[in-house]
């Protein structure tokens, strides 16, 4: 299917990029790093509660992150007009989107996976023994994230204040993907199953769907010239 | 505040703002019109002189 | 296009029914057993709470129209309804918190509708920023209609999660005006949102047509400029 090879093209394109300088990767995560010491610093260590705060910290975190590294995918498109090169390939233009969709996932989930074993260290927790369930919260809740991310990060790629719009912008759309991704995390890390959780899981994987579809729909209205 | 104070307090700020948004658009609607007074009146004075 | 003296008109009649609903709010409908006069606040809140969600779903529909159809007349009408909008969704917040302290003690409560209503009001809040950004009227009309539609398909799937976030973490005590209504009440309310549909139509014919006139207004410069 043409799609799905302009798909693998362009997360093969933005993978080679990044491995090459390994730019934008080195900045979230560092970014990520100071967030954490921020979070340490800024709660009375003497607070009973800290358990409950950990699902909000860890995704305001992801988000705080996340947001680093998504408005920064269509930059290096438009450094070099590659974005009008990328325009030309012929088919549907919700590919490029659902190139840049999986490029954006790949790297939030990457940073994500360096900032939970951080997470552990500095609050003192044993993620060992939720581990899977917490990566299937974690890859349903930034897949909603990067679906709208991508979206308005295209929208906003030429703006004179988009590192201002950008977040301005998603965050009140991507709500109920921080209450689900939230609220299910803590579930898991109270010790519960996948199973209690999972009315919250189907809440992240209908916003998952109706995103996707919506934000592959609408891509081509973003980018048209 | 007693609660009437509350009930009136609401109902001052909300039909108050929204009379100042209706002077506010009429002043615009008012100076739209006057620009294309003017800008008509050019337009006459330009096709007159051709 | 509305003619200016039937827009006049609507006016009018918007102002004369706000002053019924007034009327009614004060003198014709009971106080609550429960709550007493304060809840009288209702007869303000719920209607400008009804017009700033019409008025999104307004800045939708148009906004898809314009995508479709690109008739400059559709964006017009989307950025009017988002001024609108984000008025009345601003002044249903004030209102909501006002009446939220003397019945609930409270200023503020997290409950799903007044939630939804906060994020509402940052989305309309961006869409007329991101308008503000924009210089050229193709591109700036294009992505707001793109904000306004996922803003708006978002917006029911924000209170649902709000919903559910709410019930697990606390039980819904929050009952505001139930379906058990004297009728007295109910048709004061009903008379109420009517008459603030009409305030906000008034105003989106009024803020449609400055926005028209503007438009040919920028025409006519552009022009001069050529000729000079």
């Amino acid at each position: 299917m043409a799609g799905l090879r302009t798909v693998y093209i362009l997360v093969t394109k933005d993978l080679l990029v990044e491995l090459r300088n390994r730019e934008t990767f080195t900045v979230m995560l560092f970014f990520a790093v100071v967030i954490l010491f921020l979070f340490h610093f800024s709660l009375n260590p003497e607070r009973e509660n800290t358990t409950q705060l950990v699902p909000g910290l860890l995704w305001l975190a992801f988000v705080f992150t996340g947001v680093l590294g998504l408005g920064r995918s269509f930059q290096a498109e438009q450094a070099n007009d590659c974005l009008e090169q990328l325009l030309l390939i012929p088919g549907d233009r919700g590919n490029i989107f659902l190139g840049k969709l999986v490029g954006n996932v790949a790297f939030m989930l990457a940073v994500e996976l360096l900032i939970l074993p951080l997470f552990a260290l500095f609050f003192q927790l044993n993620l060992w023994d939720a581990l899977l369930p917490l990566l299937l919260v974690a890859v349903l809740g930034t897949f909603g994230f990067a679906a709208i991310g991508t979206l308005f990060s295209a929208l906003t790629a030429n703006l004179r204040a988009r590192e201002v719009l950008f977040p301005l912008l998603l965050f009140p759309l991507v709500v109920p993907v921080i209450i689900g991704s939230v609220t299910a995390t803590g579930i898991i890390l109270g010790g519960g199953t996948v199973g209690e959780a999972s009315g919250w899981l189907k809440l992240l994987g209908a916003f998952d769907t109706i995103f996707l579809v919506v934000a592959y729909l609408t891509f081509e209205f973003v980018v048209e010239q | 505040m007693t609660n009437v104070g509350y009930i009136i307090a609401a109902y001052v700020i909300t039909l108050g703002a929204l009379a100042l948004y209706g002077l506010h658009l009429w002043s615009r609607m008012r100076s739209v019109e006057r620009q294309l007074t003017v800008l008509t009146a050019d337009e006459g004075r330009h096709y007159g002189r051709q | 296009m509305i003619g200016r003296h039937l827009a006049n008109g609507l006016g009018i009649l918007a102002l004369l029914a706000v002053l019924v609903g007034l009327y009614m709010a004060f003198f014709y409908a009971p106080a609550d057993a429960l709550m007493g006069d304060v809840q009288r606040i209702m007869y303000i809140h719920v209607p400008t709470a009804w017009v700033a969600f019409f008025a999104f779903f307004v800045v939708f529909v148009s906004s898809l129209v314009y995508l479709w159809k690109r008739l400059p007349e559709a964006d017009r009408l989307a950025y009017a309804s988002a001024e609108i909008g984000a008025l009345f969704t601003g002044l249903t917040l004030i209102d909501g918190s006002i009446w939220g302290k003397p019945t609930w003690g409270i200023w503020w409560t997290w409950d799903a509708r007044l939630t939804t209503t906060a994020i509402l009001f940052v989305i309309y809040v961006g869409y007329l920023m991101l308008r503000s950004f924009i210089e050229e009227p193709d591109r700036r009309a294009r992505l707001a209609a793109l904000v306004g539609i996922v803003g708006f398909i978002d917006v029911p799937i924000t209170y649902m999660s709000v919903l559910w976030f709410r019930t697990l973490h606390q039980p819904p005590s929050i009952q505001r005006g139930g379906s058990s209504m004297p009728d007295t009440m109910l048709f004061t309310l009903l008379l109420n949102v009517g008459a603030y549909t009409l305030v906000y139509l008034f105003f989106l014919v009024k803020r449609v047509r400055i926005e028209s006139l503007n438009a040919i207004a920028e025409t006519l410069v552009a022009e001069k400029a050529v000729h000079d």
